[in-house]
């Protein structure tokens, strides 16, 4: 190694220079990082290859009208449970990717954020085609009149109820309160079947919808029309009351589901275990897709109702594009690539009903006709509202959602015997602390 | 560490080398060539994320936005948090246990597989297989035993007999716990195990002969030649063992992510809620720094005894 | 004494037996599950009537994990994370343990004090800061990643084995080697690593099953499934609104086979290195 001559202590000098210079290299933070690919797109797998592998050729055929070569387009496949983990990483160090799929309480964060750009101009050109789009779905993605997601598919929320089991138990039709269909479930139920596969576990998307269709049901609701939290009402604690009935009293509900996944239900219902739950349409489309004895006598109703009525909900995917993003124009036509509706209608198509169209004229397009079900869920996504109905989703309602505040409180009633009245101001209370922690109106 | 080796051609602190020479002779230069990677590795996967998540604790910081900071507030709301004192009991309750218990079977085992007996190797190599599977993949395994409807534990205790309903081991308040803590011990025991029987195996032969000829039956030699000589393999394996258990979010967060009403909530799981589902850096940082000064009391408490004992 | 020791002795090993069966058992179980699961058919599965073996058993669960998931992929994945970890831990352990134990410099206590502590870091804690540091290195999404914070876990165990197996071999050769004229590099590789090799295949064996298993890192530090591992990729066969047993099943019966690979090449030096390393040390 050279002949330069050292001392010891210059040897040890260059050791320890060394050690810490790599370290300090290794720890310094560089402002601009470096990032080949021109279009950087996280594709959220839809559980079904072709409508992956549909999306992957769009970005392709648009890449390379835009010019650009197939080096400069990096897809990664980023699965749906994992976005938020992998964004609060990704936002952190300032490297977000141009274009992903956006979920509402992500979508609500990230508005609040200022991670998002402005996408008016895309979602005025969908108006103008194939029957507008649904308005109600973009409040949630509108701040300060400005349109920051595209609507990329909606999703209603079914009833997807075993009519089989429903005619043997005397029923001609899906029952239309919860009294009568607590009825009907009792004389369903011989365990290990039970009638109500009610996601009930603390994760937070399905439990909260099943949970909700019951407060709604009673005259309940999240928020008050200004947003505010108004979960502490008669209804929230009558639905509190009766869904402890039906786990502890009536025993319709299967005991494990205070911890179920979000893939409980589908499992659940899939097997034949259980007669009713609610879920998006992704068990009617694995239905289709394994060819199920339990396809003809499934029907996708609206959950069972109350003295406030019967309700319909829904929630709705969009596409972002961030503003980290160097190439913001290019990422805004890949969205508008996507959601043209000729290459629209192929990806709803592909992707065997797991999204509604959100162009309302393509409900007509045979694949949907031609499911009898599908009629039913035509009346949720042109008049459904949504979770967060009748007011719309904030950061604070988001972490309301994702902290499972509401579930939590209802294990306490289910499990622990806790009184529903206390359980549901405990809610509120909970509520409140995270919205004037945020600086939100109570 | 008494044995250093004497430098016997140690050149002077002012001679001139190359550097070859001295990494081949000098042997503090020598000793930092050969520490400089670990070094490396250390202050830039360690120490600096260590120092890096003490600073986030104190802000409020939402991913992808600066921080404020904010002093104690973060830890405030935690200490006001209704839940809070739960998680913590349960965090406790479920590394005590799951250490013990896995104490308790890895010896069991070890002594069992140090008495001779034909095929040995293969019960110690069937005893060692959970500690292959990876503690995700065990998780889901033991979900799918679990299982209210199609698993294996219901299935068999109703053909056998043994109960004449299904059991949701995962959402009963009074197993849900010990469901998730089964699958720990299930999981690590293998490395109880194979510390215990390496530690059995160094008891020299001469002291339990010595204590045969005293007349010391199996009992006795038990309590006072194996334990007291077994007692610095304990405190290594229950150090170690007390980090991956009371760290690791992987089978609560599969089997049950808190369920029921938080019963089987731990806190590194609550901060992995808190920062990764909900994007709050700050205070899901307060949780573990919270935690931390828990175990580092632990595992004093737990050398210093040990140590002791292991000393007089 | 009442029985003869002959008696006791018997009754000790039938003791042993009978507990030696039910650990077996306890141990087994769920991995039978495991393996019937995979090897039933989708409807038996889910089916009513629960079996404890397949009617017809299939291996078309098999078929699809490899023809269908991303499966090979991860598990090619692990291979090479879990390979380069174990080499490199390897390398700079043995490095690291001979230096804190041969060679007298200053702040050598407390450097292989520090190394235990920082093992004792716990990683829930430092998953935020480290990605911050792999994205600036650019080595998010990437194997490389992976291996270089995986090291963060293993070195400084490996280090810490190897110093307690080092002390146990004496210092006399290795001066008689100095004395023949042989460098301290010389002395390192031809005679201290050579007789150090039970306690290198523990080190080894370690390394490659904790990165084998590593969760935390591996979630927050790769999202594309390109670049997953086992321990991350599986999970997403559930998750989201799809449920997958039976290939699941059968993923986690086969992700179970490399560290039992390993641990047979290594089985007959394990306990005589954990005996020298950690019993010891």
């Amino acid at each position: 190694m050279g002949s330069k001559k050292y001392t010891r202590r210059e040897a040890i000098k260059l050791g320890a220079g060394a050690a810490f210079g790599l370290s300090a290299g290794i720890l310094t933070p560089r402002k601009t990082l470096a990032r080949e690919a021109k279009l950087v797109f996280w594709l959220q797998p839809n559980f079904n290859k072709t409508a992956d592998d549909l999306l992957t050729a769009q970005t392709m055929d648009f890449a390379k009208a835009a010019g650009l070569k197939d080096s400069d387009v990096q897809i990664l496949k980023v699965p749906g449970g994992e976005i938020s983990k992998k964004m609060a990483a990704a936002l952190e160090v300032g490297a977000p990717p141009d274009v992903t799929r956006v979920n509402e309480p992500n979508m609500a964060r990230w508005v609040k954020g200022g991670h998002l750009v402005d996408m008016s101009a895309i979602v005025d050109k969908m108006r103008k085609q194939k029957g507008g789009i649904n308005e109600s779905i973009m409040t949630l993605a509108t701040s300060g009149g400005k349109a920051y997601g595209a609507p990329m598919g909606l999703n209603p929320q079914a009833g997807h109820a075993r009519m089989d089991k429903f005619e043997e138990a005397g029923y001609s039709s899906f029952p239309e309160t919860w009294e009568e269909f607590i009825e009907a479930a009792r004389k369903i139920t011989k365990p290990p079947f039970y009638a109500y596969g009610m996601a009930l576990g603390l994760t937070p998307s399905d439990s909260l919808t099943e949970t909700m269709s019951v407060v709604w049901a009673h005259g309940g609701a999240l928020v008050d029309e200004q947003g505010r939290p108004a979960f502490e009402s008669d209804g929230a604690v009558a639905a509190f009351k009766l869904i402890d009935a039906m786990y502890n009293q009536h025993r319709i509900i299967p005991r494990g589901c205070v911890s179920w996944n979000n893939s409980g239900n589908n499992k659940a219902y899939q097997s034949g275990q259980i007669a009713y739950c609610v879920n998006p349409t992704s068990i009617y489309s694995s239905l289709i897709k394994d060819n199920s004895k339990y396809l003809p006598v499934t029907a996708l109703t609206t959950p069972p109702g109350g003295p406030a009525g019967r309700h319909r909900s829904l929630y709705t995917d969009y596409y972002g594009v961030f503003k980290a993003s160097p190439n913001p124009e290019l990422a805004k036509g890949l969205v508008e690539h996507f959601l043209a509706p000729e290459n629209y209608s192929q990806f709803v198509v592909e992707a065997g009903g797991r999204y509604f169209p959100v162009y309302p004229e393509m409900v007509n397009d045979p694949f949907w006709t031609s499911k009898p079900a599908f009629a039913g869920l035509k009346e949720t996504v042109n008049t459904g509202h949504t979770l967060y109905w009748p007011g719309t989703l904030t950061p604070a309602l988001g972490e309301v959602v994702t902290q499972t505040m509401v579930q939590k409180e209802l294990q306490n009633v289910l499990v622990e015997g806790k009184d529903a009245a206390r359980a549901v101001a405990d809610v509120q209370k909970a509520m409140v602390a995270t919205y004037k922690r945020l600086g939100e109106p109570v | 560490m008494s044995q250093v080796l004497p430098e016997p051609d140690a050149p002077q602190a002012t001679e001139s080398l190359s550097l070859w020479e001295h990494i081949k002779n000098d042997r503090r230069t020598l000793a930092f060539v050969f520490l400089l990677p670990t070094t490396v590795v250390l202050i830039s996967v360690v120490i600096y994320p260590f120092f890096f998540a003490l600073l986030i604790s104190l802000q409020v910081k939402v991913a992808g936005s600066p921080g404020k900071f904010v002093g104690f507030a973060n830890y405030l709301e935690l200490f006001r948090a209704s839940e809070f004192g739960r998680v913590v009991y349960n965090t406790v309750f479920y590394t005590f246990w799951a250490v013990a218990i896995k104490f308790v079977i890895g010896l069991a085992a070890a002594l069992v597989l140090n008495q001779p007996r034909r095929f040995n190797n293969v019960y110690r190599t069937i005893l060692f297989v959970p500690w292959a599977v990876p503690t995700v993949i065990a998780s889901l395994n033991w979900l799918w035993v679990y299982d209210e409807f199609n698993g294996m534990l219901n299935t068999l205790l109703l053909s056998l007999g043994l109960s004449d309903n299904v059991i949701a081991w995962l959402a009963e308040p009074e197993t849900a716990m010990w469901a998730v803590i089964a699958v720990v011990v299930w999981n690590g025991t293998p490395f109880y195990t194979m510390h215990f029987l390496a530690g059995l195996q160094a008891i020299p032969r001469e002291l339990y002969e010595a204590a045969e000829i005293d007349g010391a039956g199996h009992v006795a030699q038990f309590w006072h030649i194996t334990i007291p000589s077994m007692m610095h393999v304990f405190t290594i394996t229950v150090m170690l063992s007390t980090v991956f258990t009371s760290t690791s979010i992987v089978v609560v967060n599969i089997l049950t992510n808190g369920a029921p009403a938080n019963l089987t909530q731990i806190l590194p799981n609550y901060s992995y809620g808190l920062a990764i589902e909900s994007g709050r850096l700050g205070i899901g940082s307060a949780v573990n720094v919270v935690f931390f000064p828990l175990l580092v009391i632990f595992i004093i408490a737990l050398t210093r005894r040990m140590l002791r004992r292991e000393a007089g | 004494m009442l029985k003869s020791k002959a008696a006791i002795d018997r009754f000790y090993h039938t003791l042993g037996t009978v507990v030696l069966v039910i650990l077996i058992v306890w141990t087994l179980a769920p991995l039978y599950w495991m393996i019937t699961t995979s090897l039933k058919e989708t409807a038996e599965v889910y089916g009513e009537g629960v079996t404890l073996w397949p009617r017809e058993p299939t291996l078309e669960n098999y078929r699809i994990l490899f023809e269908e998931t991303n499966f090979p992929v991860y598990f090619r994945n692990s291979l090479l994370v879990a390979i380069g970890t174990t080499l490199l831990s390897l390398v700079f352990a043995s490095l690291g343990a001979y230096a804190l134990t041969r060679l007298e410099f200053p702040g050598r206590r407390l450097f292989a004090r520090s190394l235990v502590y920082t093992y004792l870091m716990p990683h829930s804690m430092l998953f935020i800061p480290l990605l911050a540091i792999v994205l600036r290195l650019g080595l998010e999404n990437s194997l490389e990643g992976l291996v270089f914070v995986y090291l963060g876990f293993t070195v400084p165990f490996c280090t810490w084995l190897l110093m307690g197996y080092f002390m146990s071999i004496p210092v006399e050769l290795e001066e008689a080697a100095m004395v023949d004229g042989c460098s301290r590099l010389g002395v390192l590789f031809r005679i201290v690593l050579p007789l150090t090799v039970p306690a290198l295949a523990v080190v080894a064996f370690f390394s490659f099953t904790l990165s084998w298993n590593e969760y935390i890192y591996a979630s927050v530090l790769v999202a594309d499934v390109d670049a997953k591992t086992i321990p991350t990729g599986i999970p997403n066969f559930i998750v989201e609104d799809v449920f997958f047993w039976g290939p699941m099943m059968a993923s986690t019966f086969i992700s179970a086979i490399p560290p039992l690979v390993v641990y047979f090449i290594f089985q007959r030096f394990l306990i005589t290195g954990l005996t020298m390393g950690a019993v010891k040390g």
